[in-house]
């Protein structure tokens, strides 16, 4: 027996008795539909609720507990109807981003924030796939995942506190991480800048914007009013197909007239003329304290 | 996209995912060292996967597509922590009884270099030629037999020295 057919027999000793048990295949559709759809935040962004924003230079996941912890937006009104219309985005030309567009985004990235997003906006009803708040200045934050009544990242500065949810295969004990520790085990190091939320990568404020201007020329569409507030509604609709369907990328960024800031973001992917349901990301309480204390580390 | 359309997509798409599930569930095991980040690896790629099913079934080779997206996966410890919440039926136990503690192959394995370590879990328990390992890698076949030649150095050596630490992976 020669060297490779010891050490694959010793290989398949290791793993081939295990059980595999059956493919979460409704699950990984689900998920896989909404990756498609939530593509249009960049060819690679955003997913399953990707949130934003800003962090120095490490990761900002984040979790559900905070002393204002229990902040819950205001459900937002109707759908905007998205469909996928390709719009008037054609041509090679640099893309351009409007530079009120610009500044809204700024502004928002440089304050703290709570967000929650939804994956599939037509069964938000169900609560959202992700939560969190950043405070960029003190560099703290928190992210809540599905179900997490109990937080799971927490941020202070280079600092990342970890806890396994309730139900889950870890331990139930805060963990503390060196943001070096990540890259040890072919983990992906934390998206610097950003406000990790279960997303396929990842999207900073700049990510989106970024992401925007890549899939066309982003337009005013103008302004709409919801729940009593007025939004100027931009867009960017992909200038050609980024499956192999037909599907067009469209992300809307709604920025509240008001304040300035960025307080919605939808997007989907549809063929022209088709609807689809959205994922949608919404920001609310800027400019309020992030209030986290450390958690204790055993 | 019709429905129609659609639904036959998704019947390949589930046909390809219980037909691999089992065999890339073992193999992404080997390369990321344990059963749930590997079950986290490979459902995020077959989650990757579905977007780009068409494009990809039509290219005739969706294992080879996969593997190179376990290969080159990165594992997030955001979605990993996520998804251990997802899990429908959360075991009560710390997981499938296997050697990952305590195995001396199993620890020498997750000693060697990330790339190295695909190498081997390819070449030695894949069994793909050293042509498929360079695809999956996307590297040349020359260079899979130095990798593979330095990671079989390296095992001989771990695997020949007694009470050697585990790697700290």
């Amino acid at each position: 027996m020669n060297e490779h057919d010891e050490l694959s027999r010793a290989l398949h000793a290791m793993v081939d008795d295990q059980p595999v048990g059956a493919a979460p295949l409704a699950d990984l559709v689900r998920r896989g539909r909404a990756a498609g759809r939530t593509r249009a935040v960049g060819r690679s962004a955003i997913a399953i609720g990707a949130v934003a924003v800003v962090g120095a230079g490490t990761a900002i996941g984040m979790s559900g507990h905070d002393d204002g912890g229990t902040a819950r937006h205001r459900a937002v009104g109707a759908s905007p109807r998205p469909s996928g219309t390709a719009g008037t985005t054609h041509g090679s030309a640099p893309a351009t981003v409007p530079v009120r567009l610009v500044d809204a985004v700024t502004k928002t990235a440089g304050t703290s924030f709570q967000m929650e997003s939804y994956a599939d906006w037509s069964q938000r009803k169900s609560g959202a796939d992700c939560s969190g708040g950043w405070d960029p200045k003190r560099k703290v934050g928190w992210m809540s995942v599905p179900g997490g009544a109990e937080p799971t990242v927490e941020i202070f500065g280079n600092d990342i506190y970890e806890r396994a949810p309730v139900g889950g295969a870890g331990s139930r004990d805060w963990q503390k991480y060196d943001p070096k520790d990540y890259t040890k085990d072919g983990s992906q190091p934390p998206p610097r800048d950003s406000f990790y939320c279960g997303g396929e990568d990842t999207a900073t404020m700049s990510g989106i914007l970024a992401d925007m201007r890549k899939e066309g020329p982003v337009r005013l569409l103008g302004r709409k009013t919801r729940d009593g507030k007025k939004f100027d509604v931009y867009s960017v609709t992909s200038t050609k197909p980024v499956i192999g369907d037909g599907s067009y990328d469209t992300t809307q960024a709604w920025v509240n007239v008001q304040t300035g800031y960025v307080e919605q973001l939808w997007s989907w992917e549809a063929p022209k003329g088709a609807t689809a349901i959205p994922s949608v990301t919404l920001y609310s309480h800027f400019g309020e304290p992030v209030r986290l204390h450390r958690p204790p580390v055993n | 996209m019709s429905e129609d359309s659609e639904r036959a997509g998704d019947a390949d798409y589930a046909a390809f995912v219980e037909r691999c599930w089992g065999p890339q569930l073992r193999v992404a095991t080997l390369l990321v060292g344990d059963r749930y980040r590997a079950e986290e690896l490979l459902q995020d790629s077959l989650v990757k996967l579905y977007p780009r099913w068409r494009r990809v079934s039509r290219g005739g080779n969706p294992d080879a597509y996969l593997r190179r997206m376990l290969v080159n996966g990165r594992i997030s410890r955001w979605r990993r922590r996520r998804r251990e919440q997802l899990v429908a039926e959360p075991p009560d136990r710390p997981g499938p009884s296997t050697p990952e503690q305590h195995d001396e192959l199993h620890r020498a394995l997750l000693a060697l270099p990330r790339r190295q370590r695909a190498v081997v879990v390819l070449r030695h328990y894949a069994d793909l030629s050293e042509r498929d390992v360079a695809a999956a890698l996307g590297c040349s076949v020359g260079t899979v037999k130095s990798q593979n030649s330095r990671a079989l150095e390296k095992l001989r050596a771990q695997l020949a020295t007694p009470n050697h630490e585990g790697a700290n992976t």
